[in-house]
């Protein structure tokens, strides 16, 4: 079928998912023990309970939860993510806030881990068998090994702190600055490193299996250099799988930076989303997954398209 | 030709015939023995891989000290009366406060003064097996779903695989943490929650072999040999299906043991008096960027970050030895699909 | 984090209590040092209790000081709606209040030229009101509390529910639809007018007195202030004992009386407007005052106003050019006796808040200055910076606070022990109190030897806060095993007694000091103690603490629970929040029903009498006789009381900390009366 019908038909599938995505969430915060009210004034001294009621009226808590549910889909359509109730901008202002941040140090974390992982993939697959491999397949274990939040705290104690390379709080310059990007290697590597590992896996993996097919023996045969024939047919080959893979990183990366934001004190989604959760505050948490399982679902379509792109016999199967 | 979706099913030849006639050759579905010498062959390229080696006596070791570091008990009777832990590993003020490794406290006191090493070594109990556990629990209903979906095939497959992909829009931690706050905390709520990220993992990836296998050609030939349905199902689908699903198991022992001590580290996790390692890293966690000096206080933070890479460095030597064991048995493409954290 | 504090910050209320969610954070270590450990010393709070003096000569005018607060972003920019500490913290340097208080309690008139308690009254609420009350219709009654569809910036005073009503709510004969007699701030100008009011509060503002807009502050926007309150989170706390506010010469007047329900002692400073507001955001409803979601920059009198900000990354206040005290003039101000040359308002240019919610970041800022201040910092870390040569330009500068910890037991005869008064004691006199402030807090916490901390101390006791630690009624700082002992044999109970101590899971500071308790009493061996989490605070409180019989359910477990709370600046906050019916079943009476203890009315007293209202060494009499009986009862025991510490850099000179974080940048920048004032010598 024709690409555009592909990529209309894989957002059509995406937003079931995405649907269920939000009533999952709705349905776990609403399982929680407790009361909305009692989060909000419960522990005041002061509170009464006429401000309970008065608090569980306005915010349309007496309702049952499909109803609740259904407003809170009918205003999200709208852009309207709801209050967040310790706080005060509503929650769709915290996302349109806070986004650029989040999504800046997605791309760093996904560019390092395709640093990382391709050519260390590479080079294990090479020299599959060998020492290298070995040494090579180590250092990628070491890499996913590290709990994340170690690693952080790691670079940070020792390039912030020790050495004085890095300041350890965010620098106040904008988004896009010089110092900011620079500051913003340390979680960059941090994030990258983890997600790294599944990629260099799949890299190293799909290489070796690449290299076992019968053109690179013929390719061989005919006298190219072996190092032409890696680089040119095997990597190519590879690639495809890699890519694909590359995509669904994004989920690690989104997984990762929830963590690596705490350490670093970095003003994104991530952090945001912890302190939501502890709270208890249901719109924020909403908006933040429903925003996170967007870019997932758009990675995997990206994905999607790539692979039919890249091997046309992927897209005749539909 | 049959119509029931999804079955297995050979057409153009008269079975009955085939099925009636005389034995062309010994082979019968009783002799397996080419499966089992395949997994032998499996077992034996692990054993030799230096690294799963390694990583092999690391686990045992770690499980030997959960067992043993402090003595069990079950509803009042004293399952295990051993505690090879030097201290107690609650017990306060045992030493100064933040008292360096010495000879008496090989790992050092925490900031109340309870010894290290014990705390350390009761914190195997909580990593150890909350690995295994999650995984398990999250393999078999993974397997099983996934098995479902791919037999049936069709609509039930479609339907099935949808939940699947809503598991798969969250990021691993982010359904762990909103389900942990939720439930609260406590060693149950984290295997709940991090079961509940983890079996869609192994459905896709059942799913994925069941459909690859249906229409493998050995499975045919298999059938065409006579061979009946379910016999096919389990003795050759299954066999080869699972190969990857104990690869990705083992691996993601390690992203589960992490991924809980993550929580810790992020304060959603075990209560902060637990011995777990994660906890313990977040107890202290001020000693890393503090005035003082980072390697002031380093054992706090330390040692219990060693022993979570060690522990998952170690699972995951075993996962890649036995993923490369089960790849170079013909070259299975295997699906790393993104979650989990 | 849900803080449930109070907004004030100019002039605290007395009775705002907070739950506290752990002080200084996640977990507070140490540098090696404690108990002759390591390599650095112990912190010295009283040296950093010291105040630092300036000389008027020595000041540098100007500068941009960097201040940072331990959260991530503003909670709300609307202080009417905001329950944030931190919150606060950054806007008391916005708004100006008619009063202002220093570490000392004592009180000097601000942005008020006069401000008196000019009479007091012998009233009961609502029983005295009962005339004023109107009928309206029941919207709905839930818990035996009946809600009204009131118009706008209308409430029912608290409490004041018609008796006879009342009853009839509670059972169940009157209901939604029908009508009921209450008092709202529609009614309670008629009492007023009539004379029927427990204390009244005469304040004069001084002319001239301009918002950040340009605006005169009047006495409508005083008076006006409070509807902006109506319906949000703080409305509670605002009306207290709050009955009604007018401006006798009209808004434009500078004239505005205050009026509580009963006689209070404490009136004087909780009937004020918690935030007072220019007249173009009179009208805005609470939560609406945010510029993040579209409304408007918060605007005040004080001497700063906003001037850039950008969520979660950046927030600038600048020097206001029209600040009303350099307009009215120091000499104006009846308590001024100081040098000439004083600056007349904060001669700091530019305050930037910066957002650091890690402690790491905090003090790693602060090693490389890339912020001048910070407060919030672990325990370890004060010390390092009090006393490491490496620091020794930077200023560590600490106030006892008014958080404190305590540990409420059940007197209930329901199975266990702890209803005898005896084991109540013994455990009491088992807690290691200055072994938990030097393990846990290092040093930096004061061991509680009293049921209320030192700020407080002024009405609580005729002598001084120093002599009552000595009293033979106080709490013990170091455990008394044989006291202990002896105690238990005159209750003659088994030994061990098994004691399930309970806190909540989130917080492990507030762990370790159990353990600690824990230790000691185990090692005695007249306890058998045991740590139990049963959930985070918010659920633990609301489903464990408040639950209708925790008090026979702890009785029967030997159960207590220890938890953390801030109750300001006056004595009736400790007693009350933790002892009397009024605060049964919330914050934080969750075990003792009224009747269990006998002075109660003792309490009520000391702040509605109309003695204590019209005399404060009355007060101060009648507290005396209250605290030994509080620490013979043993329905709680106080463990220790929190600091409030600030660091800074040597780039700053003349910063004293104050005991409550919400004034660190409104006095400790500019505080005429203690002649206090910060500037930046880089």
């Amino acid at each position: 079928m024709s690409l555009r019908r592909f990529i209309a038909q894989r957002i059509l599938v995406s937003i079931p998912v995405l649907l269920g995505v939000s009533i999952i969430t709705f349905g776990l915060v609403h399982l929680a023990p407790g009361d909305v009210v009692d989060i909000i004034i419960g522990l005041d001294p002061n509170a009464t309970p006429a401000d309970r009621i008065r608090l569980r009226n306005e915010l349309g808590l007496d309702r049952p939860i499909y109803i609740q549910y259904i407003d809170w889909l009918t205003d999200a359509l709208q852009g309207d993510f709801g209050r967040v109730y310790t706080m005060g901008p509503d929650a769709g202002d915290y996302i349109a806030s806070r986004w650029p941040e989040t999504v800046l140090l997605g791309l760093f974390g996904w560019t390092f881990a395709l640093l990382i992982a391709i050519p260390t993939g590479i080079y294990a697959a090479v020299r599959k068998g060998k020492l290298g491999d070995d040494v090579s397949r180590f250092v990628a274990l070491f890499g996913i090994s590290i709990p994340n939040f170690w690693l952080g705290l790691m670079l940070l104690a020792i390039f912030a702190v020790q050495l004085n390379f890095w300041s350890a709080s965010v620098p106040q310059k904008p988004l896009l600055s010089r110092e900011m990007l620079w500051w913003l290697l340390l979680p960059g590597i941090t994030i990258g490193t983890a997600a790294s590992a599944n990629l260099m896996r799949i890299m190293r993996t799909s290489m070796v299996e690449e290299m076992n097919k019968e053109y690179v023996t013929a390719a061989r045969a005919k006298g190219l250099s072996e190092r032409t024939v890696i680089l040119k047919h095997v990597l190519r080959n590879s690639l495809i799988s890699v890519v694909t893979v590359a995509a669904f990183l994004t989920a690690g990366i989104v997984a990762g930076s929830v963590v690596v934001e705490t350490v670093f004190g970095w003003p994104g989604l991530g952090k945001l989303f912890i302190d939501a959760a502890v709270a208890q505050e249901i719109n924020l948490i909403l908006a933040i997954t429903l925003f996170t399982g967007v870019a997932i679902v758009l990675a995997n379509l990206v994905a999607d398209i790539l692979y039919a792109l890249l091997d046309p016999r992927i897209r005749d199967e539909y | 030709m049959s119509t029931q979706r999804g079955r297995i099913t050979i057409t153009g030849f008269d079975a009955d015939a085939v099925e009636n006639r005389d034995e062309l050759s010994e082979w019968s579905d009783d002799k397996q023995t080419e499966i089992e010498s395949r997994w032998r062959m499996v077992v034996r390229e692990i054993i030799r891989d230096r690294l799963a080696l390694i990583g092999g006596s690391i686990v045992l070791l770690m499980l030997f000290v959960a067992i043993f570091s402090k003595s069990i008990e079950i509803a009042g009777v004293t399952v295990q009366p051993i505690s090879i832990t030097p201290y107690d590993p609650g017990e306060t003020l045992v030493a100064d406060p933040h008292a360096a490794p010495s000879l008496t406290h090989p790992m050092g006191t925490d900031r109340i003064g309870r010894d290290m090493l014990s705390r350390v070594m009761v914190g195997t109990r909580f990593s150890v097996t909350i690995g295994l556990v999650v995984t398990t629990l999250a393999g078999t209903f993974g397997v099983i779903y996934g098995g479902i979906s791919g037999y049936f095939g069709g609509k039930v497959d479609a339907l099935l695989m949808r939940l699947v992909d809503m598991v798969f829009a969250f990021p691993g931690l982010v359904l762990a943490i909103v389900i942990v706050t939720m439930l609260g905390r406590g060693y149950w709520q984290l295997v709940v929650a991090f079961a509940a990220t983890g079996w869609a993992t192994y459905a896709r990836l059942i799913r994925g072999e069941i459909l690859k296998v249906k229409q493998n050609e050995y499975v045919l030939a298999a059938k065409a040999l006579g061979g009946r349905d379910r016999r096919v199902l389990f003795r050759h689908v299954v066999p080869n299906a699972i190969a990857p699903v104990i690869v990705q198991a083992t691996l993601s022992i390690g992203t589960v043991v992490i991924g809980v001590a993550a929580l810790g580290f992020l304060g959603i996790g075990f209560t902060g008096s637990t011995a777990e390692w994660g906890t313990m890293i977040n107890a202290e966690r001020s000693t890393i960027v503090s005035a003082g000096g980072t390697w002031d206080t380093w054992w706090v933070t330390v040692f219990p970050g060693a022993m979570l890479f060690v522990f998952v460095m170690a699972m995951n030597m075993i996962g890649d030895a036995v993923n490369d064991a089960l790849d170079a048995q013909g070259g299975e493409d295997l699906d790393a699909a993104g979650g989990g954290g | 984090m849900t803080d449930s504090t109070d907004a004030d910050s100019t002039a605290p209320n007395l009775n705002r209590r907070r739950l506290l969610q752990g002080l200084a954070a996640t977990g507070i270590a140490a540098t090696a040092g404690c108990l002759g450990g390591g390599s650095d010393e112990e912190g010295d709070p009283d040296e950093a209790g010291e105040r630092v003096e300036v000389d008027p000569e020595d000041i540098v005018e100007g500068g941009t000081f960097q201040f940072a607060i331990s959260r991530g972003s503003i909670g709300n920019y609307d202080q009417a709606q905001s329950t944030q500490a931190d919150d606060s913290t950054v806007f008391s340097a916005v708004y100006d209040g008619l009063r202002r208080t220093n570490p000392s309690g004592e009180y000097f008139n601000w942005m008020a030229q006069s401000f008196e308690v000019t009479d007091a009254q012998e009233v009961t609420f609502p029983d005295d009101y009962t005339e004023y009350m109107a009928e309206y219709e029941i919207a709905g009654v839930e818990e035996g509390v009946a809600t009204f569809d009131l118009g706008e910036n209308n409430l029912v005073i608290p409490g004041g529910q018609h008796p006879d009503d009342q009853a009839a709510v509670e059972n169940g004969e009157l209901t939604a639809g029908d009508m009921m007699r209450v008092l709202t701030r529609n009614e309670a100008g008629a009492a007023v007018d009539d004379g029927v009011y427990g204390t009244q509060v005469q304040v004069t503002l001084h002319e001239g007195i301009e918002f950040h807009n340009g605006e005169e502050c009047t006495a409508g926007n005083v008076v006006g202030s409070y509807d902006r309150l109506v319906g949000s989170n703080n409305q509670g706390q605002q009306w207290e004992s709050l009955l009604h506010a007018r401006a006798p010469n009209g808004d434009d007047g500078y004239e505005i009386e205050m009026y509580a329900v009963e006689p209070d002692a404490t009136a004087d400073v909780s009937l004020q407007p918690f935030w007072i507001f220019p007249s173009e955001h009179l009208d805005i409803p609470p939560n609406e005052l945010d510029p993040r979601s579209g409304g408007p920059v918060p605007v005040g009198t004080g001497p700063y106003e906003v001037e850039s900000y950008e969520e979660g990354r950046e927030l600038v206040l600048t020097k206001t050019d029209n600040y009303w005290l350099e307009e009215v003039g120091l000499e104006n101000k009846e308590w001024w006796d100081g040098p000439e040359e004083f600056p007349e308002g904060p001669v700091i240019d530019e305050i930037n808040i910066r957002f650091q919610p890690e402690n790491g970041q905090r003090v790693a800022a602060l090693q490389d200055g890339s912020i001048d201040a910070a407060y919030d910092l672990p325990a370890g870390d004060l010390s390092t910076f009090q006393q490491s040569d490496q620091y020794s330009e930077y200023r560590v500068t600490a106030k006892d606070s008014t958080g404190f910890l305590f540990m409420q037991m059940p007197l209930q005869d329901n199975g266990g022990d702890l209803h005898n008064q005896e084991v109540r004691q013994a455990i009491q006199q088992m807690i290691p109190r200055q072994s938990i402030v030097d393990v846990v807090e290092e040093g930096w916490a004061v061991p509680a030897q009293t049921p209320f901390p030192r700020p407080a101390a002024g009405p609580a006791t005729t002598s001084s806060f120093e002599d009552l630690q000595d009293a033979d009624w106080a709490y013990p700082v170091e455990p008394q095993p044989d006291e202990a002992e002896s105690l238990i044999n005159d209750a003659g109970v088994e030994t061990p007694v098994d004691l399930v101590l309970e806190t909540n899971a989130d917080d492990s500071a507030r762990q370790d000091k159990i353990e600690l308790i824990i230790g000691e009493m185990d090692s005695s061996g007249l306890f058998s103690a045991e740590l139990q989490t049963p959930a985070d605070l918010n659920p633990w409180f609301l489903q464990d603490l408040v639950a209708e019989n925790s008090g026979d359910t702890y009785a029967e477990r030997n159960a207590t629970a220890t938890l953390g709370l801030a109750a300001g600046f006056d004595p009736d906050g400790y007693a009350r929040a933790v002892h009397h019916p009024t605060s049964y079943k919330g914050c934080c009476n969750f075990f003792h029903p009224s009747g269990t203890f006998e002075f109660e009315d003792t309490i009520d007293e000391a702040r509605f009498g109309l003695e204590a209202v019209q005399d404060v060494s009355n007060r101060q009499e009648t507290y005396e006789q209250l605290w030994p009986q509080i620490t013979e009862a043993v329905g709680n025991t106080f463990i220790n009381f929190s600091l409030e510490a600030v660091v800074a850099t040597p780039a700053v000179q003349g910063y004293n900390a104050f005991p409550d974080r919400r004034n660190f940048l409104n006095y400790s920048i500019f505080a005429p009366y203690d002649g206090q004032i910060a500037y930046l010598d880089r």
